[in-house]
């Protein structure tokens, strides 16, 4: 089907284009075989059989925002499950932070649950769970070339165990003393805020001060936020292998973080940069 | 015949609205392929088909028909790729992914000059930027008017034009062959 203002086809005769042609109409007419199609057919099925328009609880977008994603922390689910971005997650974190802080200071046991409870990212359906013991294994062999960060929490499902009760601590550092709530947070946002600021300068600052953070809040509120900023600096470093592994690392513990769309665009302009160095397309 | 296009047809079509199913069979040979064209390595396929199929179905009652569900369908096939694409790392981590192995084609058996040749393609293809790949992709391959392709990438038509004609030149230059004259700009 043309339009009159169409030009010819490469893949018409007419066209004398006759070499490519033929890779046009190869490339065309490939497809399927049937067994591929009835092995898709079957995986979707139970899908299609659910009323249309609930085949995913994702949003209003053009892609699935859920984390039911078939592609796992590799597909939409990791990529747009969330259209928050860097600045919203901060905030919410800090929030989050806040809450817990407050809940502790009160000291009230019924506020525990709350204050103790989680940033949960869901992972996806298909995403195995790696073991907090895998996660570390990987993050020694990720960071041959960086020094080592803490291993970053595994995610885990919202269906939990009970589990008991336990007073939050906010440092982070276990067997650590005690730093006060409300010091504990600032401390943690203030290193986290210098390594972004520092971050289009000095990157080398920046990563600096991310292990600086790790070193004292190894598990704290804005872990996240520290990974993103060490990839970053790596990559403005031309560390790319440590970035990619240790981005990796972010993703497979986080895969629903979004966070990991900023991770995406720190790739984004890696591969420009490289292309641009080997001489590739703009 | 493919599975697609036996299961294709009248039947496909009830009460002016297609059932999910129904427009996975007849259309999945083209989402397929699309998305291969578009960089979705063939090991990776299969998860994204699924995840195109799954945007189907939660935006089917959505589609008002204004364009037609191939035209629709390419929108979220495009989109989908685009952002398996932007996983660059990923694909950095598993160079040897870069390249389809082999292909299914309904007519003939895999010839090793076939394969030699789609290879070459697919690196031809890898080479241009997203916008001239899309275009070039549903205008050369998957035969779509300019109008619907200008629709599709949400582009004016004579953006589409000048993406096409660049695409031609640079696919011909990286296969080593020539354009006709006048045609290639």
């Amino acid at each position: 089907m043309s339009d009159a203002t169409d030009p010819p086809r490469l893949l018409d005769p007419a066209a004398g284009t006759p070499e490519l042609g033929r890779y046009m109409r190869e490339a065309s007419e490939l497809a399927p075989t049937d067994a591929d199609a009835a092995r898709l057919e079957a995986k979707l099925g139970p899908i299609f059989d659910g009323p249309a328009g609930a085949g995913d609880p994702g949003g209003d977008g053009p892609m699935p925002a859920g984390a039911e994603s078939p592609l796992g922390a590799a597909g939409q689910g990791g990529i747009l499950a969330s259209s928050t971005g860097w600045t919203i997650g901060m905030a919410t974190l800090v929030v989050v932070a806040a809450v817990a802080t407050w809940a502790i200071g009160r000291e009230d046991p019924a506020s525990e649950g709350t204050a103790e409870e989680p940033r949960h990212h869901e992972p996806a359906r298909d995403q195995p769970k790696a073991s907090d013991d895998s996660i570390s294994s990987q993050a020694r062999s990720a960071e041959a070339e960086t020094p080592p960060g803490p291993a970053l929490r595994q995610v885990g499902s919202r269906e939990r165990t009970p589990r008991p009760r336990r007073r939050r601590d906010t440092s982070g550092v276990t067997g650590a003393p005690a730093t006060t709530p409300s010091a504990g947070v600032p401390n943690e946002l203030s290193l986290i805020r210098a390594a972004q600021d520092a971050l289009s300068r000095d990157p080398g600052r920046a990563l600096t001060l991310t292990e600086e953070h790790a070193s004292l809040h190894p598990a704290g509120e804005l872990a996240q936020e520290r990974e993103v900023i060490a990839i970053d600096a790596l990559a403005r470093l031309g560390r790319w292998q440590a970035a990619q592994r240790r981005a990796a690392r972010l993703e497979r513990s986080y895969p629903g973080s979004p966070h990991l769309r900023r991770v995406h665009r720190v790739f984004e302009r890696m591969t420009e940069a490289q292309d641009r160095a080997q001489g590739g397309p703009p | 015949m493919t599975h697609a296009e036996k299961l294709s047809g009248s039947e496909v079509l009830v009460r002016g609205r297609p059932t999910t199913r129904q427009v996975f069979r007849e259309n999945l040979g083209y989402v397929w392929r699309a998305l291969r064209h578009l960089g979705v390595p063939e090991s990776d396929l299969d998860d994204v088909v699924q995840e195109v199929f799954i945007v189907v179905h939660r935006k089917l009652p959505t589609w008002e028909g204004r364009s037609s569900i191939r035209t629709w369908l390419y929108g979220i096939s495009i989109r989908t790729a685009s952002v398996y694409r932007r996983k660059a790392y990923r694909r950095r981590e598993r160079p040897t992914e870069d390249l389809p192995e082999a292909s299914h084609h309904p007519q003939q058996a895999h010839s090793g000059e076939t394969r030699h040749g789609m290879r070459k393609l697919d690196e031809a293809l890898r080479a241009l930027d997203e916008d001239k790949r899309t275009v070039f992709v549903l205008y050369e391959i998957e035969q779509m008017t300019m109008r619907e392709v200008a629709e599709v990438v949400e582009c004016p038509l004579p953006t589409a034009f000048s993406r096409l004609y660049a695409a031609r030149r640079q696919i011909a230059e990286s296969l080593g062959l020539p354009l006709p004259s006048g045609r290639s700009a």
